[in-house]
C-alpha cells in the first residue's frame, strides 16, 4: 500500500498561519508567478523557525526573475539555513543555475511553470485532438528520464511540480512508468493555465516596472467565462487558473503524488 | 544585428532576402511525428499547413535558394515535451536537416537539446527557443551548459535588460523577438491550446467577467487592463523603436514572427525592420528619437498608429511600462 502523500497547505506569499496547521501538514509560501509575492528574508527566516518548531516541512514557491530581481532575491535564499526542512520550487532556469552555485545543499524542485504539463481547459474539450495527442499534453520534463537524470546530476533536482488534469493520469497497467516514477508535487484544486508579465492589478504594466507592490491582487479575482473554452478561467494576480476540479471528476486525483499542495484562496 | 525572417517556401526567398532578411527560419514536421500525435500536436507549435514546409525535398529547395544568396536557414523543432522514445528520431531528423544544409535548429525541450548537444553536429547550431523563458543571464548560462549556442530571449524584456545580458553571455549569441506575434502571455509559461485556426485563440478571446472581490464590480482600471489585450491582433505587434538600441547592445539577431503568414506581410515586416536598423546606423539616436522614428515607421507600415497592446518594448510607449 502506498504511503499517503505529504500535504503542503499554501498560506499566502508570507506563509502566515503556520502555528495553526494540523500536525504533519507542511506550509507553502511565496509565489510561482510574481516576484512581488515573495516573502522578505526576515519573514522567511521566521517561517523557517516556526515550521521547524512544529517539525513541519516548508515549500518556498519562486517565480521567474529578471537579473536585478534575481540578485535582490539572494537574501531570501540566504535566510534558509543549510539542513532546514525546506524545498525550493524553481520556475526559472537561471534561478536553478544560481541556487546550484550559491546554495549547493538546498533542496530544489522544478515548479509548475517549467515542468511542462499543459492545462488549458480546451485540451479536454478539443475534438481535433487524438487521444495520443491529448495525452501528450499531460507529459512534461518529469516524463523524460534523460532530463531527470541531467537535472538530478547537475542541479540536484529532487522533484517536479504539476497540476492534476484528466489527461495527465497514467493509463492503468502502465507498469513501466510506475516503476520509475519521479517525485511529484501535485497542486490542487486549481491548475495554472497561463501567466502574463503585465499585471492588471497595477494598471496593466509589467510587474518589473514597479520597485515594490502593495499586493492589491491578494484578496480578489476575476472569473473569465467563454463557452468555447470548456471551463472557466480565474484571473488571480498575473496568472490564470482553471476553476476547481477541471476534470469534473468530483474529486481531484492525487495519483502518483509524493506530495500535494493545496490552495484555499480561489473559488 | 541580423534580421531573421520566417519563411514557408522556396519561392519566398528572393523577396525576403531582397527586403533585407539575413537569416531565415522555417517549420518542418517529419512524417513520423504527425503519424504519432495527429494533426494538432506539431513538433514546432504550428499545426496549420501554411506554417510548415511540406516535405524534406521542399525544404531542400528552400535551403538551396537561400544558400544561393548566402543566407542561412534554421528550422524550428520547438515542441515540448518530446517523449524520450521520439528523441532518437528527432536527432536523426536534425542530421537530415544538417545534411541538406540547414544551419540551426530551434529547440525548447531540454531532453532534445541535451541529445543534440551530445550528437555533436559540426555545422548545425543549437538555438534555445524563447519557450525556455530566458529572463536573466543565469538562464543563458543554464542553456549554454545544456548545449545552446544561441538563446532566444523572453519577449517581455526591456531593451535595457537585454543590453545588460549581452556582455555576460560571452560567445552565446542572444536573439530578441521584436516584430509581429506579441502575445499577452509569457509564451514559455502558457499552456493554452491553439488547435484550430478557425476559432479565436484563448489569449485573444473576449471573456465574460465575474468579479470576486470587495465591492460590487471590477474596478475600472483593472477592467481596462484586462480588456486591453482582448481582441488584440498580434499581426500588428511591433518593436521597431528598440531596433537601433538592440543592435548597439550587441544582440545577434532580431526575429520577426509570422510563419504561415502571407509573403507580402513577411516582406513588409522585413522591410520595416531593415529601414529602422538602417536609420539607426546612420546616427547614434537617443531613445526618444528612436521612439519618434519607430512610430513614424509603424504608421507607414501598418497605416495606423501603434497601440499599447501591440508594443513589444513599452518603455518607448508613453504612459505604459517602465
Amino acid at each position: 500500500m502506498c504511503p499517503l502523500p505529504t500535504e503542503y497547505r499554501f498560506l499566502g506569499p508570507d506563509g502566515k498561519g503556520i502555528a495553526g496547521l494540523p500536525d504533519g501538514v507542511g506550509a507553502a509560501l511565496g509565489s510561482e508567478y510574481c516576484v512581488h509575492l515573495l516573502p522578505t528574508a526576515a519573514r522567511m527566516a521566521d517561517a523557517v523557525a516556526e515550521a521547524a518548531g512544529r517539525r513541519a516541512p516548508l515549500l518556498l514557491l519562486t517565480p521567474y526573475f529578471r537579473d536585478a530581481e534575481l540578485k535582490a532575491s539572494i537574501p531570501l535564499f540566504r535566510a534558509i539555513p543549510s539542513g532546514a526542512n525546506v524545498d525550493v520550487a524553481v520556475n526559472d532556469w537561471g534561478a536553478l543555475q544560481t541556487l546550484r552555485g550559491l546554495f549547493p545543499e538546498m533542496r530544489r524542485s522544478i515548479g509548475r511553470l517549467l515542468s511542462g504539463r499543459k492545462r488549458c481547459p480546451r485540451i479536454g474539450a478539443s475534438p481535433r485532438l487524438t487521444e495520443e495527442g491529448r495525452r501528450w499534453h499531460g507529459e512534461g520534463i518529469f516524463s523524460s528520464r534523460v532530463a531527470r537524470a541531467f537535472l538530478a546530476a547537475a542541479y540536484r533536482v529532487t522533484g517536479y511540480h504539476v497540476d492534476d488534469v484528466p489527461w495527465s493520469r497514467p493509463a492503468q497497467g502502465d507498469d513501466d512508468r510506475e516503476a520509475d516514477r519521479p517525485f511529484l508535487y501535485v497542486h490542487v484544486p486549481n491548475a495554472i493555465v497561463t501567466v502574463s508579465d503585465d499585471c492588471p492589478w497595477i494598471g496593466g504594466v509589467s510587474s518589473a516596472s514597479v520597485a515594490s507592490c502593495p499586493r492589491p491582487c491578494r484578496d480578489r479575482h476575476v472569473v473569465l467565462r467563454e463557452p468555447s473554452m470548456g471551463g472557466d478561467l480565474i484571473l488571480k494576480g498575473k496568472a490564470r487558473f482553471t476553476s476547481r476540479d477541471p476534470g469534473e471528476t468530483g474529486r481531484p486525483s492525487h495519483l502518483g503524488a509524493g506530495a500535494v499542495v493545496t490552495y484555499r484562496d480561489l473559488p | 544585428m541580423l534580421i531573421l525572417s520566417p519563411v514557408d517556401r522556396a519561392s519566398e526567398v528572393p523577396d525576403l532576402v531582397g527586403a533585407g532578411a539575413e537569416e531565415l527560419y522555417a517549420g518542418y514536421v517529419p512524417p513520423f511525428w504527425a503519424e504519432a500525435f495527429g494533426p494538432v500536436v506539431s513538433c514546432n507549435r504550428r499545426s496549420f499547413d501554411e506554417a510548415n514546409v511540406g516535405a524534406i525535398d521542399d525544404l531542400d529547395a528552400l535551403v538551396r535558394a537561400a544558400a544561393l544568396r548566402d543566407v542561412p536557414v534554421h528550422v524550428a523543432l520547438n515542441a515540448s515535451p518530446i517523449p524520450d522514445d521520439t528523441i532518437p528520431r528527432l536527432v536523426a531528423t536534425a542530421a537530415e536537416l544538417a545534411r541538406i544544409g540547414v544551419r540551426g535548429v530551434i529547440v525548447s525541450d531540454l531532453s532534445l537539446l541535451l541529445a543534440l548537444r551530445d550528437a555533436k553536429f559540426r555545422r548545425l547550431s543549437l538555438h534555445a527557443s524563447t519557450l525556455f523563458s530566458a529572463f536573466n543571464g543565469m538562464a543563458v548560462a543554464f542553456l549554454r551548459r545544456a548545449g545552446a549556442e544561441r538563446v532566444i530571449l523572453a519577449r517581455e524584456l526591456s531593451t535595457a535588460e537585454i543590453a545588460g545580458m549581452v556582455p555576460p553571455a560571452g560567445e552565446t549569441r542572444l536573439e530578441a523577438i521584436g516584430f509581429r506575434g506579441r502575445c499577452p502571455n509569457i509564451e514559455g509559461f502558457c499552456t493554452h491550446l491553439h488547435d484550430d485556426a478557425d476559432r479565436t485563440w484563448p489569449c485573444e478571446l473576449r471573456y465574460g467577467k465575474e468579479w470576486g472581490g470587495p465591492g460590487d464590480a471590477i474596478p475600472p482600471d483593472v477592467l481596462h487592463a484586462v480588456e486591453r489585450d482582448e481582441g488584440a491582433d498580434r499581426h500588428f505587434s511591433c518593436g521597431l523603436c528598440a531596433v537601433p538600441l538592440l543592435e548597439r547592445a550587441g544582440v545577434h539577431a532580431l526575429k520577426i514572427v509570422g510563419r504561415g503568414s502571407e509573403t507580402s506581410r513577411k516582406v513588409d515586416a522585413v522591410r520595416a525592420v531593415a529601414a529602422m536598423r538602417e536609420w539607426g546606423r546612420n546616427r547614434i539616436p537617443a531613445p526618444a528619437e528612436c521612439a519618434r522614428r519607430g512610430k513614424e515607421l509603424y504608421r507607414e507600415t501598418f497605416g495606423r498608429p501603434c497601440r499599447p497592446e501591440n508594443c513589444y518594448f513599452p518603455e518607448f510607449y508613453p504612459g505604459r511600462g517602465a
